[in-house]
């Protein structure tokens, strides 16, 4: 292996990889996320303002966690389709299965007696 | 760049992005993306899809509790009132756990990164500290169990004992998993079986235990944040808001 490859290499890791630096700039944000998340819950009176709040929170530490600690926005965009797709998987079976339950009424079809 | 694409190229017709890491010990693959990393991703994405599963089944059940007569039936258990989860969930108890598996994310990263780096030492520090977070947020989960269960959840006691306790337990089997593995991953570079070659086993691992994490991002906030009906639910006693808010099926 040639000096040049293995420099070449190293030049890969930094820019493929953030610096620990960058890591630890983003426990600081979403630390800091989940202290205010928590000063919502007691503080704000409003239901719906608290909710909004909250799931804005969630969808930001969300992609945060993805898109640095599991390197997905520094890696190849195809793993990004799979997590996607799955995800979307996932919420179209969260969305069927409210469905479901709000057409019976919320009452599992099932005669016990 | 252009060294290790030409490299690749040459040797098997596939383009390594710089993380299909050929330096796992196998050749290239078709997709030039590493298998470990890419089936771990596909069980990534089928583990979101349980979850998913679970989460919305908590969803539809996570105020029923409140709603039903003591003796009532729904989905195969008799009802027997509280204690509901206004009047147990302990939010600030669990902002720490959140933050103790945050911290372990921060760890878990600072492992991958030192075993990119070949320093085994630091790979080794940072892979213990993470399956010790892990350990104390499982302590706190069993803390918690327990609190609950002296006052009275239970799995059989009420909709949201049940619902909670799957949801929640199927996740601590996630992390209980997590640290397993990276005790394994510890025990085995003390034997000296891991090297910088290993980078892509240990980064697979860190994977799985930011999916968990990141899980729980989800669940802190579903679970213990948004709001519950009060246990004496009086529909002719909620306030304009509230009411709103129960036009939506989760609520």
């Amino acid at each position: 292996m040639s000096a040049m490859h293995v420099e070449s290499q190293a030049e890969d890791a930094a820019h493929d990889h953030p610096s620990d630096k960058v890591y630890f700039t983003m426990l600081g944000i979403l630390a800091v996320f989940t202290v205010v998340e928590l000063l919502i819950f007691y503080a704000i009176e409003s239901v719906v303002l608290r909710i909004l709040i909250l799931a804005t929170f969630l969808v930001i530490k969300f992609v945060a966690q993805v898109g640095w600690f599991t390197h997905l926005r520094y890696d190849d965009r195809r793993l990004t389709w799979v997590f996607g797709g799955c995800f979307f998987i996932a919420l179209a079976v969260m969305a069927a299965t409210v469905v479901m339950m709000a057409f019976d009424g919320f009452h599992v079809g099932i005669q016990y007696d | 760049m252009a060294t290790t694409t030409l490299d690749v190229q040459h040797a098997g017709g596939a383009v390594d992005h710089g993380h299909g890491h050929g330096d796992s010990g196998h050749g290239p693959t078709s997709t030039g993306i590493d298998s470990k990393k890419l089936l771990m991703w596909w069980f990534l994405g089928s583990d979101g899809v349980l979850f998913g599963a679970l989460i919305a089944t908590f969803m539809i059940y996570r105020n029923r509790a409140q709603d039903l007569s003591v003796g009532e039936t729904v989905a195969g258990l008799v009802t027997t009132g509280g204690p509901f989860p206004n009047e147990i969930l302990d939010q600030l108890f669990t902002a720490v756990s959140a933050g103790v598996l945050l911290f372990s994310s921060f760890t878990m990263v600072l492992a991958v990164a030192s075993i990119g780096r070949g320093n085994i030492k630091a790979f080794r520090v940072w892979t213990i500290a993470t399956a010790m977070l892990g350990g104390i947020f499982l302590a706190g989960q069993y803390f918690e169990y327990t609190e609950f269960f002296h006052e009275g959840l239970s799995l059989q006691q009420n909709i949201f004992g049940a619902s909670f306790f799957v949801l929640t337990g199927v996740h601590g089997l996630h992390v209980f998993a997590g640290v397993l593995w990276l005790l394994g991953l510890s025990l085995t570079s003390f034997r000296g079986g891991i090297s910088k070659k290993d980078h892509t086993n240990v980064e697979v691992a860190g994977l799985y235990w930011h999916f968990i994490d990141i899980v729980w991002i989800v669940l802190f906030t579903l679970v213990y944040l948004l709001p519950y009906r009060d246990g004496a639910h009086d529909p002719e006693h909620v306030d304009g808001a509230m009411r709103l808010v129960q036009a939506i099926p989760f609520f």
